[in-house]
């Protein structure tokens, strides 16, 4: 009588056995990696309109963060300066290079320069620059070295666990106000305690229910 | 359920939701699909079949997982910087501009928000007296109808695509040849605006060019009703008059009429007592301590037995003797006792009691009231105002156009070809001009008619002005640019004065030149930042003398009218609650709002007594022929208690033909039914059952029984001052003992809401607001047979006692924010879930649908996005959405968040500009903002002197079905009557 299975088949719960559980990690591995915004989103960056560098404005020339982003302190965004800004300085300084052609054009004709947003958080979760500033959060704790970014790329995945993990503890990422916008302090060379800090009058108490971001 | 198709609008379906205007593929399918199934869970919504989305979904996720990033990463986002920044702006940051507009018959000053340059929500001017920081329904969707997509958005010739220039050219002709004849034959039909910019370029345009052209006044909302200082009122007598409501100055008397409501000391406080005559319940019937219900035409009478009785009792009416004389002739009979009660009272409180006359009631009874409020040295004015350039009737223009005399007619944002009486012909009469030149937003039922269409702007787009009942000025200042080639009604009479394009800017600047003392442009820049303008120029609104004897022979004059019977009923025609007299048909939220009364959405209904309908042998929903006159109309019938009886009242505005989607198939127009001599009150009216058909209404509350329990509560004034806390020991319940840990909520914010059911009236203002602040959909007539309207706030009504003689209680109704959440403990994923503010949070993106929450919650307040509602809405209407709040998907549960944006918002601009403490008043949820008489109340529990805390300690809080031991936020205080001894044991 013919064998009604071949031979092979005898090794098949071996394989099964040890097989599906690799399989079954395997994919947990691969969502829980390749899935992440720590995988997905950091180091997004697109190329923009105009080659802003933001290492030669905030790094070499050592232009203050709020000089553009002028609204940091009082509103929810962080505003892209207008064309105007640009054009405080560049209708003096490079006013004929051609890598400004655009800022020009924007200039003159009033039609915004088509920015490409790097750090984009989804629709339902609300964030509030002034919050964050007004507590003393540095602007490098959530961009990273800005000021050491030819093209801007986001620096931090910018997932709900890693809000939490700062909300949940604020201390490790708190600086005096008056270092918000330096991006090369750090707590450790500063020898800074936000315990200590006699300007702190307020308890911080961020919020870690859902309304707190998402309403 | 069987969706039919109306008689009367044979092409039409009677049901219209937003979907159809969106034109998507889904509407297509809803309207193959007809006769759509019993279970609503059959309904099919795409052609997609489950099998194919399965499919597609399979084969997405594993390209999702060969090529990450690339997929994954969310598309591509611009930031659109300005190339020059507006000084003062902030992106992101909302701001408020004052501004005003007339809408319902009341000038109510506005403070608009403005979201990087779109408005997206008007609130109050605290400052303005008319307004005093609340707002009515129709001013919160006023905001809507800005966006709506199917405003005329260019010149239409003959309903075919124009231009303002073409326009120009023809007119500037045309008008010239007119000029010639001194204006002969020139018709102009222009609404009630009380602006006085708006009044003097007409008044202009008549002097200069057309001295023989006639101006017609056409609004339902014209004629200032006499100003009522509520506040001064202990005893008030109201006669067919809605002035809570749909009359007047609604908004600030629902709030001075409030503040004599608000008993917090049970010993000491006192409390006003309102009287009121009406034919069917309105707001102001629902407010009232005692109501008689009698037919319109009976009103009259008793308010002539009042004044008979008070000249009994010996009060001297001086001049008005004679009238008063002729009235008492008139006097109704049978009402003894109740005329005796309110006479005394009324004299027994001189000097702080007034009588309110409705303005459906003809001009001897208004008279007579006036007459009353003299004699009692009664806190009222009437305000009488220049009459403006008017000086002919609609009547009068329908009899030139019969026999071709008109030659032009120029109607400036009515609609006469909609309301006018059907004894007119107007609609067909006005075809008989030559030209026809229509202003207006919509391309409504006129504008079909005429050559000319010009889109007219919307009060936030364009210049204007306004003069409020006490005298107040205001500037109608825009918040945008007209989204389309619009032009405001300012800057088309300008044009036509001079043949000069004016900015409406500078035609209302140059008014106000002579107001300023000194220095114009700081006095201009206030007046704009204000909102009002407190010099008073040449204003004037000294009393104008009434004639009392002419009125006195029209009393004699009047025959008594005859006594509605069953053969013979009375037509009572009401300004709707809703759609006001059709002017905000194309409103999707003010069409899907539940009438005050009736509660119904989308529809009007010939409302009848529960005795009357028996003795016709109607039930609910019965489609009856409506018959007054020469005119009849299909309806169907609502059974409505506190309607009078042989009494049949319809709402106008409904039954709109053009000039939008939303408006089409909405009711039935009972304009047919008026005449001119009867516009409101018509006798003789006739019901016949039209075949046997029924036809469903959309009603969120067919229900109005408590079912024993006691959910709105309410009391007398006696019982209050005896056993204050009378309202909370309405609910006995033994110990309660919770297996859930109570949340430990102590420290720092903890949010709480107070709703004075003594101050509320109904209104809907909140229900509105609410809409505009949270981004709810409109669901459409279909929906909402399903039970599935979307409205956070819902406002409750009852009615109470005995069915013949009811009283109406209502009751809002919105997340109740309990501590111990039925909602938050079925959830299976945690998307509901406490703050350790006392909120019920709800995080959307978490939902995943099952709806056990609503299912668990006692006060039915969850709502579930059974469709994508807010899809593929139009570029336009996008424009509304407030950016602060989440717009929802299919398939999640929403609910009140105590409007947490704005919570929030409050929160960080403490902790940004100071101590992180919530000053009491900075977080107001948008339903408190805009109550009329502030009957909400939110704010801190822990902020011991804030206006919540002290509302809830009062003796009247409850807690509604605390026997459930949820431990809600929200609490009431219990409604209080106080009623005249003497009324109160009936015999």
């Amino acid at each position: 009588m013919a064998l009604i299975f071949p031979k092979w088949t005898n090794k098949a719960p071996l394989v099964v056995g040890v097989g599906t559980p690799i399989i079954l990690v395997g994919v947990v591995f691969v969502i829980w990696y390749w899935f992440s915004p720590k995988y997905t989103d950091v180091g997004y960056a697109p190329s923009q309109p105009v080659s802003f560098s933001h290492k030669l404005h905030a790094g070499d020339l050592g232009m203050d963060c709020r000089y553009c982003h002028n609204t940091v302190e009082k509103a929810g965004h962080a505003a892209v300066p207008p064309t105007k800004t640009c054009m405080n300085c560049h209708h003096l300084v490079l006013k004929d290079s051609p890598k400004l052609e655009l800022v020009r054009r924007s200039f003159a004709s009033g039609l915004p320069i088509p920015w490409v947003r790097v750090h984009m958080l989804p629709d339902y979760a609300f964030f509030n620059h002034s919050v964050h500033v007004a507590a003393g959060v540095g602007c490098k704790s959530c961009h990273g070295r800005i000021d050491q970014m030819k093209t801007v790329y986001q620096h931090e995945p910018l997932s709900m666990s890693w809000c939490l993990d700062c909300h949940r503890a604020p201390e490790k990422h708190l600086r005096p106000r008056d270092q918000v916008t330096n991006m090369a302090w750090t707590a450790a060379k500063a020898g800074y305690d936000p315990a200590q800090d006699a300007e702190r009058t307020r308890k911080l108490e961020p919020p870690l229910h859902c309304s707190g971001c998402h309403r | 359920m069987t969706m039919k198709k109306s008689d009367s609008t044979p092409m039409k379906p009677l049901w219209r939701s937003l979907d159809e205007l969106e034109q998507s593929a889904r509407a297509a399918v809803a309207r193959d699909n007809e006769f759509l199934s019993e279970d609503p869970t059959e309904i099919e919504v795409t052609r997609v079949g489950r099998r194919k989305f399965l499919g597609v979904m399979g084969a997405s996720t594993a390209l999702a997982g060969v090529s990450l990033p690339g997929c994954v990463r969310k598309p591509k986002e611009r930031i659109l910087p300005y190339a020059q920044r507006p000084e003062d702006l902030v992106p992101g940051e909302p701001r408020f501009f004052a501004t005003t507009a007339r809408i319902g018959g009341t000038v109510l000053g506005l403070l608009v928000e403005s979201q990087d340059g779109r408005p997206t929500k008007i609130e109050g001017n605290p400052d303005h007296p008319m307004s005093l920081g609340a707002t009515s329904a129709w001013a919160q969707a006023e905001v809507l109808g800005l966006y709506d997509p199917e405003r005329t958005r260019t010149p239409l010739l003959n309903g075919k695509k124009s231009s303002w220039d073409k326009f120009e050219g023809f007119a500037r002709e045309h008008f010239a040849g007119l000029e010639k004849g001194m204006g002969q034959g020139l018709w102009i039909v222009a609404r009630e605006q009380d602006s006085p910019t708006r009044d003097a370029l007409l008044q202009e345009l008549v002097d200069r060019r057309f001295p023989k052209a006639r101006v017609v006044l056409h609004d339902e909302t014209a004629g200032q009703p006499p100003l009522v200082d509520f506040g001064k009122a202990d005893v008030l007598l109201s006669v067919d008059a809605d002035f809570l409501g749909s009359e007047g100055d609604a908004v600030r008397n629902a709030r001075l009429f409030a503040d004599r409501r608000r008993v917090e000391d049970a010993k000491n406080d006192t409390m006003n007592r309102l009287y009121a005559v009406e034919p069917a319940f309105t707001v102001t019937g629902g407010q009232a301590d005692h109501r008689l219900c009698l037919p319109a035409s009976q009103a009259g009478a008793l308010l002539a037995a009042v004044a008979g009785a008070l000249q009994k009792l010996g009060l001297d009416f001086a001049g008005a003797g004679d009238l008063v004389k002729a009235a008492a002739a008139r006097a109704i009979k049978g009402q003894d006792r109740w005329v005796k009660a309110v006479a005394k009272d009324l004299l027994a409180n001189k000097g702080k009691c007034a009588v309110v006359v409705g303005k459906r009631q003809p001009a001897h009874v208004q008279t007579l009231g006036d007459a009353i409020n003299t004699a009692l040295g009664a806190p009222v004015s009437r305000p009488r105002r220049a009459p403006g350039p008017f000086n002919a009737t609609l009547a009068e223009l329908a009899g030139d156009l019969g026999t071709r005399k008109v030659d032009t007619v120029l109607v400036l944002g009515a609609n006469p070809a909609y309301d006018a009486p059907l004894e007119l012909k107007f609609a067909h009469n006005l075809q008989k001009a030559k030209v026809v030149i229509h202003l207006g937003s919509h391309a409504d039922e006129t504008a079909a008619l005429s050559r000319w269409h010009l889109p007219e702007s919307h009060f936030l787009e364009c210049w204007g002005d306004h003069l409020a009942a006490d005298g107040t000025r205001s500037i109608q200042q825009p918040l945008i640019a007209p989204l389309f080639a619009s032009r405001s009604e300012v800057e088309l009479l300008g044009w036509l004065s001079t043949g000069k394009r004016v900015r409406g800017y500078e035609l209302v600047r140059a008014r106000f030149k002579a107001l300023a003392s000194a220095d114009f442009e700081a006095a201009w820049r206030k007046w704009l930042h204000d909102g009002l303008v407190k010099e008073r120029g040449d204003v004037n609104l000294a009393d104008g003398a009434v004639d009392f004897g002419a009125q006195a022979k029209a009393w004699s004059a009047a025959r008594a009218a005859p006594v509605p019977s069953k053969e013979s009923l009375e037509l009572n025609l009401q300004p709707c609650a809703k759609l006001l007299d059709g002017r905000y048909a194309n409103n999707g939220w003010l069409q899907e709002l539940p009438h005050p009364v009736s509660k119904l959405t989308w529809d009007n209904a010939a409302w009848l007594s529960p005795a009357t309908a028996a003795a016709l042998g109607l039930k609910e929903f019965d489609r009856i022929k409506l018959a007054a006159g020469k005119g009849a109309v299909e309806l169907a019938v609502a059974i409505v208690p506190g309607t009078a009886d042989n009494t049949v009242t319809v709402q106008l505005g409904y039954g709109r033909s053009a000039g939008g989607e939303v408006l089409l198939g909405a009711g039935a127009n009972p304009a047919n039914l008026r005449t001119v001599t009867a516009p409101y009150i018509v006798p003789g009216a006739k019901i016949e059952r039209a075949g046997k058909r029924r036809t469903l209404l959309a009603s969120t509350q067919d229900h109005w029984s408590m079912e024993g329990r006691p959910l709105a509560r309410a009391g007398t004034l006696d019982q209050y001052r005896k056993d204050p806390e009378f309202a909370d020991k309405m609910q006995e319940h033994p110990p309660l003992e919770s297996i859930w840990t109570e949340p430990n909520e102590k420290g720092g914010h903890q949010w709480g809401m107070s709703i004075d059911l003594n101050a509320c009236n109904g209104c809907n203002a909140c229900v509105v607001a609410c809409q505009a602040e949270n981004n709810i959909p409109v669901v459409g007539k279909k929906r909402v047979l399903e039970g599935r309207e979307m409205h956070w706030i819902r406002i409750d009504r009852y009615f109470e006692g005995d069915a013949a003689d009811p009283g109406m209680v209502v009751q809002p109704m919105s997340c109740h924010h309990c501590a111990l959440a039925p909602c938050e403990s079925v959830c299976p994923v945690a998307a509901t879930v406490h703050s350790p503010e006392g909120l019920n949070d709800m995080a959307y993106n978490r939902c995943i649908g099952t709806r056990y929450c609503a299912n668990n919650c006692p006060y039915k307040v969850r709502r579930f996005n059974f469709f994508q509602f807010n899809g593929d809405i139009d570029p336009v209407s996008k424009l509304q959405k407030n950016p602060d709040v989440t717009v929802r998907f299919r398939g999640v549960m929403e609910k009140c968040t105590y409007c947490v944006q704005r919570i929030n918002g409050a929160k960080i601009a403490a902790k940004r500009d100071g101590d992180g403490q919530v000053r009491d008043g900075a977080a107001e949820p948008a339903c408190a903002q805009a109550c009329p008489p502030k009957a909400i109340t939110f704010g801190n529990l822990n902020d011991k002197e804030s206006q919540v805390v002290r509302r809830k300690s009062e003796p009247r809080n409850y807690t509604l079905l605390s026997e459930l031991n949820n431990k809600p936020r929200t609490t009431y205080l219990a409604r209080l009557r106080n009623p005249n001894p003497e009324l109160e044991n009936r015999g």
